[in-house]
């Protein structure tokens, strides 16, 4: 399993809410995880960083590879999470209604799980073809599943940034866990809107069918993002499943 | 003591000392860069050797900066000199609020319903900044020349509580206002702070404080054990809904006071209105604190059950869990405390026994909450009470076996010998899991989420079973789980199973069916030329090589023709042959002279006369299919002649052709197009 990941402020954005890490713990099972901070006068940022240190924090100092009870560890982490942001955000002026959208992969062995909370996406590219393998939790999406908007519509929907989902905020945790299998040649992308909203599905698939180290790839995405207008922070994380280990 | 004109750091010029505290001493300064009045707070002489104090006081100090509203003192600078710990903050020119209540007593309602939304507001401001006061009383609350009320010395109590040395001090000083549970020993709360603010309400109304006792213990204990009297015993025309504020923010129960400080300033407000005036009167539950069970007396047993004083900790230390998780530093503070509580605690309980031997047979029903029912029974029994009916019910908070609640409840009287009902949990309340294999993974997602299960999704593949539909689930149907406990992991179908589709580049026709079948595939095939790929094998597939599609579905895949012969165009070309008549006579002697070498004879004129009347006209054509060397067709004609001629050529190439009049070219192109 090969990484990189890059995280930019983008064109327009003062200060960058996206917070990204890379984990591994005790029994060499890894953890990527992408938050996009959200609200607050200056919360965005804290709440971000809070979630992804101190989850992959916790997550080094575990020895599971089991990923079924891997999952059970997560919801609990992410429960738990959620309290810990609400608290800081009840507690400052500053931080009030903070929150974080969360993308997290978790990999152990041939198997990952995919958590999500918000509308920062996990795509998986496999033999050419580029698929979300997360469903984004935002109002414009909600719409689209009930048949209320098309998803042409959907893409220059003025709403398309009000989320339905999130860690802290409120006290409801609900994160979409689903469980897959790696395939050798897998590529997962782990990213926020801030790239999804300014580079196309094809120029994603392009870039990451180019011939280049994972870096390079990361820093084409948001080189595109930005030469797109970069209007909001933009974060990508890549794993390539080089099929030694995960290859069965 | 600090002498007059000294400027602390070359900047707070002493003016007269104004205060002296436990643990430090105030001055008036004047500020010589801001020339403003401020009042300087320096840490005791005795105190600055200890480095946690100094510590402590610094880092409550900066806490303190934190809040800004206009009923807190400010702090405008923290800071040291020559070891000395120094904070200065906003001069309040006038009083304290105790004085302030001695000199102006009677305080109209209204007056004690504006100052208290005063300090209320402060509270609730430092409250969200999770600050506690711990230490609120009339001498912390400083009232100026105008009548603003002002607090001071946020958090400084937490700091001083930490240093052995000073505890005492600030114990007596404090005591009439401090609430039961920090008395105790239990970490102080937000509750605690209401606790306080209503003991301070009471002395606003009557002008003194509910409980005076000789010693710090004798007071502390009526403020475990005594109801806080009536302020309408004292002064009947205080409307009821007032004296409820006071006796709801003091109740013994921290559960039982306001949740929060913007509860009691909304009470606190319509307190004096019309419309409450005939409000009952607040009564709250009697004897529910822990160590304040009542004791059967001369009951030995009795004795060794009230040494598990520790028993009620649980209960505080939610409290402080909700109210104060950040504040760590306060572990130390509690244990220290705790000793101090441990001897109030058996000065209860020998009041208790006194009080007991004066009731006579008539005995508290115990808190037997979260206990087994065995020691429930037993705690009933030993309390001469009977344990009557048991019922069972789910309970979220309480375990299997504990007691919810009993009937009658906690703290009420009752002859001894009458039997308590008790509530037993029979555990959290369960969900049973349904069958939901073949349902969608969506809707029962849903529900299960609802129900506060945690819904793991895994994908399968499955010939049977349409994608998106449930395969099978983790936990059986008919099992009952705690939904908060429980994580599902749902199997959900992907569909078919999906191949990657090989390469077939220069396969066979029948190597291509072989292949679909082989996999589960259909194929359509079609054809086309190609110039690199040999006729009868694979061009080019759709999907393409490593597409991943699922079985049964049908690919395209194109098929070599060969070479594609160049296109050719057919077309006709008109031509017009002229005849002409002088040349048909000419034409014979031209002939003859011509042929006269090889046929000088007269048949050969008689052939001339015979032909003399036509011209003898040949045609040679090339094109794809005809070749300029060879005749393309001869005719005779006897007047102008139109022919057309078809050609067929490569599209680059142009065609040919010559006519020959009696042997003379007369019309030819070499490049004949369309």
């Amino acid at each position: 399993m090969k990484v990189a990941f890059q995280t930019d402020v983008g064109q327009q954005r003062q200060n960058n809410q996206d917070y990204v890490g890379f984990y591994t713990n005790k029994s060499g099972a890894q953890f990527a995880i992408v938050a996009d901070g959200m609200g607050g006068h200056l919360g965005g940022d804290v709440a971000s960083e809070m979630a992804v240190s101190h989850i992959g924090y916790e997550f080094e100092r575990t020895d599971d590879t089991d990923i079924e009870s891997m999952v059970k560890w997560l919801i609990f982490e992410l429960q738990k999470e959620n309290k810990h942001i609400l608290a800081k955000a009840n507690q400052y002026d500053d931080l009030f209604g903070m929150g974080t959208t969360l993308v997290a992969v978790l990999i152990s062995g041939a198997n990952y799980l995919v958590a999500n909370i918000g509308d920062s996406r996990v795509y998986r590219f496999r033999n050419n073809e580029l698929r979300q393998l997360t469903e984004d939790h935002s109002l414009v999406n909600e719409l689209v599943k009930q048949g209320e908007l098309t998803e042409e519509a959907a893409k220059h929907h003025p709403q398309k940034n009000i989320i339905t989902r999130t860690l802290g905020v409120s006290q409801d945790v609900d994160a979409d866990v689903t469980i897959y299998e790696f395939e050798p040649d897998d590529y997962l992308l782990l990213c926020t809107d801030g790239l999804t909203n300014m580079v196309d599905d094809e120029q994603i698939k392009t870039t990451l069918m180019t011939p280049t180290s994972l870096e390079e790839k990361c820093a084409a995405l948001i080189q595109q993002a930005n030469d797109a207008g970069g209007l909001d922070n933009i974060t990508a994380l890549i794993l390539h499943q080089t099929g030694e280990e995960g290859a069965r | 003591m600090m002498e007059t004109g000294y400027a602390v750091n070359g900047r707070y010029q002493i003016i007269r000392p104004i205060g002296e505290g436990g643990m430090a001493n105030v001055y008036l300064a004047q500020d010589l860069i801001l020339d403003r009045q401020v009042a300087v707070k320096v840490l005791r002489l005795d105190l600055r050797n200890d480095p946690n104090t100094v510590r402590r006081f610094k880092r409550e100090a900066l806490a303190t900066t934190e809040l800004n509203h206009p009923n807190i003192v400010s702090i405008y600078d923290v800071g040291e000199e020559n070891s000395m710990q120094y904070i200065v903050m906003e001069y309040v020119k006038g009083t304290d609020l105790k004085k302030y209540i001695v000199e102006h007593f009677p305080i109209p309602y209204q007056r004690v319903v504006d100052i208290m939304t005063e300090i209320l507001s402060a509270v609730e401001n430092a409250h969200a900044h999770d600050i506690i006061h711990r230490d609120l009383k009339p001498q912390n609350i400083l009232v100026d020349e105008a009548g603003n009320v002002k607090i001071s010395d946020f958090g400084i109590a937490i700091a001083l509580s930490e240093t052995a040395m000073t505890q005492t001090n600030t114990l007596l000083g404090s005591l009439h206002y401090l609430s039961p549970e920090q008395a105790r020993g239990s970490m102080a709360t937000k509750r605690s702070d209401i606790y306080s603010l209503g003991i301070i309400l009471y002395e606003m109304l009557t002008g003194m404080v509910p409980f005076e006792g000789e010693s710090a213990v004798s007071i502390a204990i009526k403020h475990f054990q005594d109801a806080v009297p009536p302020v309408r015993d004292y002064d009947p025309r205080i409307p009821q809904a007032l004296e409820n504020v006071v006796l709801k923010a003091t109740a013994k129960d921290p559960d039982e006071r306001y949740s929060d400080v913007g509860q009691m300033t909304t009470d606190l407000s319509t307190s004096l209105s019309a419309s409450r005036a005939h409000e009952p009167k607040f009564v709250p539950s009697q004897g529910d604190m822990g160590e304040t069970k009542v004791i059967p007396a001369l009951d030995p047993e009795g004795i060794t059950r009230q040494n598990d004083a520790p028993e009620a900790k649980p209960k505080d230390e939610t409290e402080v869990k909700d109210d104060q998780k950040k504040k760590q530093p306060h572990k130390k503070s509690k244990r220290k405390w705790w000793f101090v509580g441990l001897g109030v605690v058996l000065l209860v309980m020998l009041g208790v026994f006194a009080a007991y031997a004066m009731q006579g047979s008539e005995v508290t029903v115990p808190d037997v909450t979260d206990m087994t029912q065995e020691n429930a029974t037993a705690a009933l029994t030993a309390d001469k009470l009977k344990v009557g009916k048991i019922q069972k019910t789910t309970s979220n908070k309480y375990s299997k076996g504990h007691v919810i609640l009993s009937t009658p409840g906690k703290g009420m009287h009752v002859k001894s010998g009458s039997t308590v009902d008790l509530t037993i949990s029979t555990g959290r309340k369960k969900y049973e899991i349904e069958d939901y294999t073949d349902k969608p993974f969506t809707d029962v997602s849903t529900l299960l989420k609802q129900k506060g299960l945690t819904v793991v999704r895994k994908y399968q593949s499955s010939r049977s079973v349409a994608s998106g539909l449930i395969l099978d689930q983790s936990i059986a149907a008919g099992e009952k789980v705690v939904p908060s406990k429980t994580t599902i992991t749902l199997t959900v179908s992907s569909g078919k199973p999906s191949i990657t589709l090989r390469n077939l580049s220069n396969y066979t026709k029948q190597a291509v069916q072989d292949y679909v079948d082989d996999v589960g595939l259909t194929v359509t095939f079609s054809e086309d030329y190609s110039n690199t790929i040999d006729e009868g094998l694979v061009i080019s597939q759709s999907p393409g090589s490593g597409a991943s599609i699922q079985e049964g579905a049908n690919i395209n895949v194109v098929l070599s023709k060969g070479k594609k012969a160049p296109a050719t165009k057919s077309f006709t070309k008109s031509i017009t042959i002229p005849f002409d008549n002088s040349l048909a006579t000419s034409q014979s002697s031209t002939s003859s002279s011509s042929e006269s070498g090889d046929s000088s004879s007269t048949s050969s004129s008689s052939s001339s006369t015979s032909t003399a009347t036509t011209n003898k006209i040949t045609i040679y054509l090339e094109d794809s299919t005809h070749s300029i060397m060879s005749v393309y067709k001869e005719m005779t004609i006897t007047a102008d002649t139109t022919v057309e001629l078809p050609f067929t050529i490569k599209a680059d190439q142009a065609g040919r052709f010559r006519i020959l009049r009696n042997g003379q070219e007369i019309l030819s192109d070499d490049h004949v197009t369309n």
